[in-house]
């Protein structure tokens, strides 16, 4: 059974479709990145999971039930427009949560607090926008729920508290927990999530473990040689996308897929140098947007 | 009930139940104080009154002789300045129950915990009924001691009736404060509706009894149902009080069920 699981879920305003038939599934034990520009509907996604806006059509199931009061014990939530309490200091708010939640061991909060370096003695008006971020990610996980869904997690975190909270996540999921987040941020995605989708528009256009979208990417090889070699030498070759002739000797290919016949056809060349560049994120995700928009 | 939740509204709201408290509270005593100059000059205030337009003794009130203890209760106390500060009371804070937080966009964590939002809803009209009672008990109890020092001759039972009354009247408009709240998460729209409501039909019940034509309508204001004059007189009516706060719980009800199949500002 999956932890998250929609079935065409559809959310409009007005006229606006900010979400069109999204079919997400999120397996149990695993970190689900999802990705997308300001306005693709992460935000809208996390929002119709817990509940705090109702889907236009289609199905929301968390652990194979529909949402309830019950259900939101065993979630941990961090919205991206977190605002807390100002005048609370951060013990006095966990506490509440604590109370509301029927847990009022402060135990996972104190210690998680520790290792984020952040003084939960302070009003949450008094505390840097970074700090405020690590009290909202505390209250997530200080119920030790079974599945956390982060807007945004690590927005306005230094890159000490980055590091030290996606090793907690690791740990977290290690410890049977799952977690579905959104972010902009495409190193964050890649470095943390087990799983991406990609949200464009309102729509899911690609969905895929990491490694594998690595693979499919378009990377870039460029192949100096000894002697002059023309670029459309490579244009016919399998997965070849574009080759630029960069100086005589010199030909920068895009490839998607296995670089195998590319490397063979070159290899025919006094080949000197190859050099490779690994396709981050950015470009995986750059080439969907251009996608998109050749559909329009 | 989350005695946590409601609790932390009560506290939330403390600065606004203090500071209505203490107005009323304030206002009361300054006007028993200058009873005893008002009764030793009855004769001189009577001739002026006189002179008043009709109009404008209904609309402040006055009815018996402000000698009278009942009649200067009435005029000063029970006519204008209990209902302003107990509505005052109700529609701010009600207003402000769920649509505040909307406003301020702590509702969606709030809706992270496990509690249903039908049980948010109550929990925080819950904490406006105790600011409520809150105010309305000190109300009382400054009534009640001023009444003997003072010498106004009401007997206490009368008083208490009056001031049940005066506070029973705040609640459907409170009640409305927190149904549209709860449906427009818009607390400024929440106040403004049930203040303008107010007015209107303290309106009707004052002038009423001067225009024919604003008779018929008078069972529209709970004003008239409430009818704290007559409370005054140690002659409450229950039944209208009752029927306020049943349509108070329906009000309430109708809060919850909006407040369940609303999207949640962002």
């Amino acid at each position: 059974m999956n932890v998250i699981s929609t079935q065409r879920l559809c959310k409009s305003y007005g006229r606006t479709e900010a979400l069109r038939d999204l079919d997400l599934e999120v397996r149990p034990g695993e970190v689900y990145g999802l990705l997308g520009p300001n306005g693709a509907g992460k935000t809208t996604t996390l929002r119709l999971l817990v509940d705090v806006i109702r889907p236009t059509r289609g199905g929301i199931a968390l652990f194979g039930s529909p949402m309830s009061p019950r259900l939101r014990g065993r979630i941990g939530y961090l919205p991206g427009d977190l605002v807390l309490y100002d005048r609370l200091t951060g013990a006095e708010y966990l506490g509440f949560c604590g109370a509301l939640r029927d847990r009022p061991d402060p135990g996972e909060a104190t210690r998680l607090a520790k290792r984020l370096d952040l003084d939960l003695g302070r009003r949450t008006d008094e505390l840097s926008k970074g700090n405020r971020q690590k009290l909202g990610i505390v209250q997530a996980f200080a119920h030790r729920p079974d599945l956390a869904i982060l807007d945004e997690p690590t927005s306005g975190l230094d890159p000490l508290a980055q590091r030290e909270f996606h090793t907690y996540l690791r740990e977290y999921v290690d410890d049977g927990g799952t977690v579905l987040f959104s972010s902009h941020v495409l190193s964050e995605v890649e470095h943390v999530a087990d799983r991406v989708g990609i949200l464009l528009d309102g729509r899911l256009v690609v969905e895929d473990a990491v490694a594998s979208l690595k693979a499919n990417a378009v990377r870039e090889l460029t192949f100096a040689f000894a002697e002059e070699v023309a670029a459309a030498t490579f244009s016919g070759v399998p997965g070849v996308r574009e080759a630029v002739q960069v100086s005589g000797t010199e030909v920068r290919c895009r490839v998607s897929g296995a670089v195998g016949e590319l490397v063979r056809t070159a290899a025919r060349f006094p080949l000197v140098n190859v050099t490779s560049h690994e396709p981050d994120l950015e470009d995986i995700f750059v080439h969907y947007t251009e996608g998109l928009s050749d559909v329009r | 009930m989350s005695a946590e939740l409601v609790t932390k509204s009560l506290r939330d709201n403390r600065g606004s139940t203090v500071g209505w408290g203490i107005a009323l509270v304030a206002s009361v005593l300054l006007q028993l104080a200058v009873y005893p100059a008002v009764r030793d000059a009855a004769g001189d205030f009577e001739k002026l009154l006189d002179s008043y337009p009709e109009a404008f003794k209904a609309l402040f009130n006055v009815e018996q002789s402000l000698a009278s203890g009942v009649g200067y209760l009435q005029g000063e106390v029970f006519g204008f300045l209990a209902p302003l500060v107990l509505l005052g009371v109700a529609i701010g804070q009600a207003a402000r129950a769920t649509a505040g937080e909307e406003k301020a966009h702590t509702m969606d964590l709030l809706l992270a915990n496990p509690i249903s939002r039908t049980r948010l809803v109550l929990d925080k009209g819950v904490a406006v009924l105790g600011s409520l009672t809150a105010v309305t008990v000190a109300f009382g109890v400054v009534l009640l001691v001023g009444d003997s020092v003072a010498g106004l001759g009401v007997p206490w039972p009368h008083l208490v009736f009056a001031v049940l009354a005066s506070a029973v009247v705040a609640l459907p408009f409170g009640a409305l404060a927190l149904l549209l709240g709860a449906l427009t998460g818009r607390p400024g729209l929440a106040v403004a509706v049930p203040v303008g409501l107010g007015l209107l039909t303290y309106l009707l019940d004052a002038l009423s009894p001067l225009a024919g034509g604003l008779r018929s309508w008078r069972v529209l204001s709970p004003f008239h149902h409430a009818a704290v004059n007559d409370a005054l007189t140690g002659d409450p009516n229950w039944l209208g009080l009752a029927g306020l706060v049943v349509l108070t719980a329906c009000l309430v009800a109708g809060a919850a069920a909006a407040f369940e199949r609303r999207d949640i500002r962002s």
